[in-house]
């Protein structure tokens, strides 16, 4: 009854068809010579006759499972990209603010003097722009900042008049200029706060180390001033001081008469948008793998809800609500990672979107 | 050379979509596994979009890569299959051949055996039973020589003539029993 190895292979051979002739020839030779060489063959033959089950799932679910690659792939060449974009240029991309590169909103007003000068004025609203190196500036009421039409070139020079609020985009090759009556912040790229007032200018930092310096004297009697610092300057004492900023909300002005910020606050789900993959685990609870990008310039959200639909086949889709406490700060993106309580559920279809979130009230920038 | 442009992707996604997903299915017995074995199949087919021609040999790519990854997958992944679920007729697409209980039960009985074998064993068994490739091709599919797949046969019915001596026996009574039972009734 035993067959060896090489007779095992010669059984299976045959029967897959992976015989030449004369193998063939020989191995029906061997059958022939006894029934101890004939029974394990039939035996075989029988087991390959019966092999044929082969196994299929109901539903494969090509339109979803397509999305999945679609959206996969859509990630793999973003990231390629950006990578092309950002590669070793800019350096500072980390520590300067988001790259927002969208159209601007807010109240304001362009006019054209013989200068050639870009005017852009708030009148009793908060003001949102973008210049054309894509900084990104928000002017308080009554404020106005202007610039030439040289601006993308070698010199990134703007004028404040008032208040504003720079976002600069870096660039090591062009420093930003903010000049107003009196003095003039010079920056690579960085965010940062300056207001005129009566008699005080006073720059505030919010990220990065920024150059001050009255307009009046050469730059290289100029104070650096970094985060959580301020430096004023006084035109009738025309002192320069330095100090530590008490005032973490020096920037909160921005979220006071902004249309912009309003709509933030009403429509956070305009704002926030869900990434997310799931699976089965070994104790089939299905868990999900997100992240939640906030896109909104100022307003920062907490008590994000998300709304979870799931289903398994034939069966009717339940939903369930999962709470990411957050907060999320403008631009920042937050991951989350959540067990649903499917367990003898065969959960073959998960969907989850954002269906509401609180503004969170805080005054930092 | 020609490129795919995404248009092409969907369509050779939802052409082999399901077929790849069987394939898988049948050699690593878990559905999301066989999901994310054909989602990986493709992204690699997607990252090497440029140096690749298309035609009739795309069929044969996916094939061969969703096998091998299906391969790697069971080799990785040590995974108890309750012989429950085998039984279940969903999941069960029979070939034509005698209506007879005992054939079929035989049928399912050999599916059992089947996932028992050990991977390299049942991955190769597989592919030459169900899907019909030559040794050479299964051999190209999986990144190994004719021989180890020549031998891995062998001991793939060995030890499913083992696994299923008793069914064997049984089954033999049983067309015996048809035979007989046949003969009787078209006797005159």
């Amino acid at each position: 009854m035993t067959v060896d190895n090489e007779h095992w292979e010669n059984i299976s051979a045959y029967l897959s068809g992976d015989l030449t002739t004369e193998e063939k020839a020989t191995f029906e030779l061997w059958l022939e010579e006894s029934e101890d060489n004939r029974r394990p063959f039939k035996d075989a033959q029988t087991i390959w006759e019966n092999s044929s089950v082969k196994l299929t799932f109901g539903e494969a679910g090509t339109e979803e499972e397509l999305i999945r690659l679609l959206t996969r792939i859509d990630n793999v060449s973003n990231a390629q990209h950006k990578a092309e974009l950002f590669g070793t240029n800019f350096p500072w991309l980390r520590i300067a603010a988001s790259v927002i590169l969208v159209v601007t909103a807010g109240y304001f007003y362009l006019s054209r003097k013989q200068t050639a000068e870009f005017v852009v004025s708030s009148g009793n609203q908060v003001a949102t722009l973008y210049l054309p190196d894509s900084s990104k500036v928000w002017l308080n009421v009554n404020s106005a900042v202007s610039y030439s039409k040289e601006f993308n070139g070698a010199l990134r020079n703007v004028r404040l008049k008032g208040e504003g609020y720079f976002q600069v985009k870096p660039d090591s090759d062009h420093p930003f200029k903010v000049i107003t009556s009196s003095t003039t912040t010079v920056v690579l790229g960085t965010s940062f706060n300056v207001k005129e007032e009566d008699s005080l200018t006073t720059l505030t930092v919010a990220e990065g180390k920024v150059n001050f310096f009255p307009s009046a004297s050469k730059i290289d009697m100029s104070i650096v001033v970094i985060p959580r610092e301020k430096a004023t300057f006084n035109m009738q004492s025309k002192a320069v001081t330095k100090a530590r900023n008490n005032n973490p909300g020096f920037a909160a002005w921005r979220k006071k008469n902004n249309p912009e910020y309003e709509k933030e606050k009403r429509n956070s789900t305009t704002y926030l948008s869900t990434r997310y993959a799931w699976k089965k685990n070994p104790i089939n609870q299905s868990v999900i793998d997100g992240s939640i990008r906030n896109r909104a310039s100022l307003a920062k959200y907490k008590n994000i809800v998300l709304k979870v639909t799931y289903a398994q086949p034939g069966g009717t889709p339940k939903n369930t609500n999962l709470i990411i406490l957050g907060p999320i700060g403008p631009g920042e993106t937050l991951e989350y990672k959540r067990r649903l309580l499917d367990i003898f559920s065969d959960t073959t279809f998960l969907k989850v979107s954002i269906a509401s979130a609180e503004v969170a009230s805080d005054d930092e920038p | 050379m020609k490129k795919t442009s995404s248009i092409d992707i969907e369509s050779l996604f939802r052409q082999h979509h399901k077929g790849l997903c069987d394939l898988a299915f049948n050699i690593v017995r878990d559905t999301d596994a066989a999901k994310d074995i054909v989602q990986e199949v493709f992204m690699k087919l997607w990252g090497n979009r440029e140096q690749l021609t298309f035609g009739d040999q795309i069929k044969h790519y996916l094939f061969k890569a969703t096998a091998h990854t299906a391969y790697n997958h069971i080799r990785f992944h040590k995974k108890i299959i309750p012989l429950e679920n085998l039984g279940d007729n969903n999941a069960i697409q029979a070939h034509a051949g005698i209506d007879g209980v005992e054939y079929k039960e035989l049928e399912v009985r050999v599916r059992q055996a089947i996932d028992k074998l050990p991977p390299k064993c049942k991955t190769i068994y597989i592919l030459s039973r169900h899907e019909g490739l030559k040794y050479q091709e299964i051999a190209d599919a999986l990144e190994l020589s004719v021989k180890t797949v020549e031998n891995q046969m062998g001991i793939a019915l060995e030890k499913l003539r083992t696994e299923l001596k008793p069914f064997l026996t049984i089954e033999f009574l049983g067309i015996l029993i048809i035979i007989a039972i046949a003969l009787y009734l078209l006797m005159p």
